[in-house]
């Protein structure tokens, strides 16, 4: 029964979304489950030498740090995303132009005639 | 007025021939074929200039993270005045640029060079009073190993004028003869992505230092 209703939905899902979305938004996920878990081990990662100098450099200089990697992070991810916008709206191969002018679609039409 | 001429730039980016989403024309009244499709030189243009955002931020986060050290060897400077009118000059630029742009659009060839040729003069004009300012500073006794923000003051305004001198000669070459490779509305259109640009970042700099002095 439990299975008969599972391929119910499923079928109902592959009907209104596409397989290869479902795929895309399941990997999505699947990604930012193992960056979210292993993210607090990266934490102790680091350069022993840096983190003494940053330690050192009391609660100021700390300050400074943290506004200085935020800095960085900020043009980092409008790149990202500004070229994840662009792959996403330039997904399809241009298309021929359409003829703008009465010439153009003479000239278009006679090529066709000819074919 | 500066931001009018940007976005005036960047939506009529795929005018009218480099438009069609960047096919190469076919026909036209004897002008030539464009083999490669207008728009990758607006996307590589935009790319580069991501790029070029990248190298100042980097300098931007150096000078948040140096300021914000405890130390006592950073030392406020008082910016040289000219450096207003230089403000001035770049802002001007980008209006005359736009004009630039629309009397492309218009058909009107020869005042779309007088225009260009304006706009590289005042660019130059930037760069003479961008030299004069650093002359002032150096009168002052403030060398660029006089303190950090004196430091980043040089870093910041030298790189700047860099980039504007490869925006000067990009103009210089526009205004003198026919771009070959691209059709001159996407020639301009790229240029003016990058002065304008430039511009914006002028302005971001000068906000870095005031803020800093």
């Amino acid at each position: 029964m439990a299975i008969v209703v599972r391929r119910q939905i499923v079928a109902s899902l592959t009907k209104t979304v596409p397989v290869r979305s479902l795929l895309a938004a399941g990997l999505a996920i699947l990604c930012t489950l193992v960056v979210v878990l292993t993210a607090s081990r990266a934490a102790a990662q680091g350069c022993a030498q840096c983190y003494q100098s940053a330690a050192a450099s009391g609660v100021a200089g700390r300050a400074a740090l943290r506004h200085g990697i935020l800095i960085l992070l900020v043009p980092a991810i409008s790149l990202f995303l500004a070229i994840l916008s662009l792959i996403y709206r330039r997904r399809y191969p241009a298309r021929p132009a359409p003829a703008t002018n009465f010439g153009e679609r003479l000239a278009g039409a006679s090529s066709d005639s000819v074919r | 007025m500066l931001a009018g001429a940007v976005a005036e730039s960047i939506g009529s980016g795929s005018g009218a021939n480099g438009g069609a989403g960047g096919r190469s024309r076919r026909g036209g009244g004897g002008e030539p074929n464009y083999p490669t499709p207008q728009r990758v030189y607006i996307t590589g243009m935009l790319l580069a200039l991501g790029g070029i955002l990248m190298f100042f931020t980097a300098f931007v986060s150096a000078w948040v993270v140096r300021r914000g050290l405890p130390n006592t060897d950073w030392q406020p400077i008082s910016l040289p005045r000219i450096l207003w009118l230089n403000t001035l000059l770049l802002a001007a630029s980008g209006v005359t640029l736009a004009y630039a742009r629309r009397c492309l659009r218009t058909g009107r060839e020869a005042d779309h060079r007088h225009w260009l040729s304006l706009t590289t003069i005042l660019g130059i004009g930037f760069l003479t009073g961008q030299l004069l300012a650093w002359r002032q500073m150096l009168a002052e006794g403030l060398f660029l190993a006089t303190s950090p923000g004196v430091s980043f003051f040089y870093v910041f305004t030298g790189a700047h004028a860099l980039h504007v001198l490869g925006g000067i000669a990009a103009l210089f070459a526009l205004a003198i003869r026919r771009p070959r490779r691209l059709t001159p509305d996407t020639a301009t259109t790229v240029v003016a992505l990058y002065w304008h640009f430039l511009a914006a970042l002028w302005l971001l700099i000068l906000v870095v230092l005031l803020v800093g002095g």
